[in-house]
């Protein structure tokens, strides 16, 4: 939920504590207390407060973020999970931004070696809030322990708020065809119509749509949803001859991720879409 | 690895040793919330058995634009104790504010004899719904960030 300074206000009552003191007194708290409970209960609430950006300002004067990481290296998992949780609230903040930054080891170090799925759940809300502002270089966040967490969670959870969050990516793959490539494909296929070949000047010439349709199978064999896939049904479009010699970005998008899965996907070149379309598939693990 | 998806669906016990300072009007349980947990889909457990379906309809669109409301009972009880002689339903409202306002106000509320408890149900959203939601957060966020640092400028 969220508040406005007014309703604050209007809120406290008159000999009452206002929110930037309660903040203060609730860090407080934290490092005076020795009572578990009493831990869990004000860490629960400064996530809670994380929520909503109005008490930011107050969560920084407090160094409320310290108190999250020190949740995170706890061993207690109720602390861990409140901790992950005021990061995943507070990450859209600039200067939580920075403290992620610094912080990033600690923080995908919990998501790979725990088994807790809200603290994953609430993990890959994160690294995705993460990812699509751009608050960490993705390099950085998705290292080959992380992705390999990612991976296993995607697979083997039955929870499906984790399977769905697992597949929220996007993969993009750049391709540039050459005619090379074109009369590999031509000689592979058998397709020699002459719209793929010199007998056209370049502007004129087009890539083989089935060419295309094989670069996206491949991403959606090895990439998203990846091996094991299998295409059951598709449906695409060409609306626009797609050149060679010319960067074309791939993308491919899962949209619902059951046993029969969907996905879209398109093509482009300059910002033109040249090729769309979307797909049933099976997902099979390789045990199944 | 394997997890039971109905855990966030139990409902938790009030928190009764909070320290005066910090205990607000209400009893409630120590429980976080992100985006991860919130939905526009929610599960309501506890309806009294008595063919109440287009009562929980009525008093479910006071709050705003519903877009279902299904008995999942039998799904359900597969999957996790229900209080006996109730029914669970599947509401999905049109938008995450009005399902968060339904959810603030008729849980713990009485229904018809019985006493309602509501959750959020993210496991009932599409990918694109997911999407959605987690674009509409980064949204809200900025509007609000503008908004009160121009309240409080105005506060002088």
């Amino acid at each position: 939920m969220f508040s406005s300074h007014r309703h604050l206000k209007r809120k406290t009552p008159d000999q009452g504590i206002d929110r930037r003191q309660y903040i203060g007194h609730l860090v407080d708290e934290y490092y005076t207390t020795t009572n578990v409970e009493a831990l869990e209960q004000v860490t629960a609430n400064l996530t809670n407060f994380a929520y909503d950006p109005i008490n930011w300002p107050h969560l920084h004067e407090a160094e409320a973020f310290d108190v999250f990481i020190a949740s995170l290296k706890t061993q207690n998992q109720n602390l861990q999970l409140h901790g992950i949780a005021a990061i995943c609230n507070i990450c859209l903040d600039k200067t939580a931004g920075e403290l992620i930054r610094e912080e990033l080891g600690i923080i995908s170090g919990l998501f790979v070696r725990t088994d807790h799925p809200e603290i994953v759940l609430h993990s890959l809300a994160l690294f995705y809030q993460l990812l699509n502002a751009s608050v960490v270089d993705k390099e950085l966040l998705l290292t080959p322990s992380v992705l390999k967490g990612v991976q296993e969670w995607r697979q083997k959870c039955h929870d499906q708020r984790i399977v769905k969050l697992s597949n929220l990516q996007q993969v993009q793959v750049v391709k540039r065809f050459t005619q090379q490539d074109l009369e590999q494909f031509a000689q592979f296929t058998g397709d020699h119509n002459y719209i793929h070949t010199l007998e056209l000047p370049v502007e004129e010439r087009r890539v083989h749509g089935a060419l295309l349709n094989a670069v996206v199978a491949g991403i959606l064999g090895t990439k998203l949803p990846g091996p094991g896939t299998v295409v059951l049904e598709q449906s695409f479009k060409f609306l626009k001859p797609c050149r060679i010699e010319t960067d074309t970005v791939v993308t491919v998008r899962l949209l619902q991720s059951r046993k029969i899965s969907t996905a879209e996907y398109d093509c482009r070149q300059n910002d033109e879409i040249v090729f769309a379309g979307n797909a049933k598939l099976l997902i099979r693990n390789r045990t199944d | 690895m394997d997890s039971t998806t109905t855990d966030h669906h139990k409902q938790m016990k009030y928190c009764t040793t909070r320290l005066p300072y910090r205990q607000g009007r209400e009893l409630k349980a120590v429980k976080v919330y992100t985006v991860a947990s919130e939905s526009r889909h929610l599960l309501v457990f506890g309806v009294p058995r008595i063919n109440l379906q287009g009562n929980l309809k009525a008093k479910l669109q006071c709050f705003g634009k519903l877009q279902s409301c299904a008995c999942i009972t039998s799904e359900m009880a597969t999957k996790m104790e229900l209080e006996a002689f109730t029914d669970v339903f599947a509401v999905q409202f049109e938008r995450h504010e009005v399902a968060r306002r339904a959810k603030r106000q008729l849980d713990a509320k009485h229904f018809y004899g019985g006493t309602l408890h509501i959750s959020y149900a993210p496991e009932r959203e599409t990918q694109q719904e997911l999407r959605e939601k987690l674009l509409k957060r980064s949204q809200e966020v900025a509007i609000r960030t503008r908004r009160n640092h121009t309240d409080y400028k105005d506060k002088g």
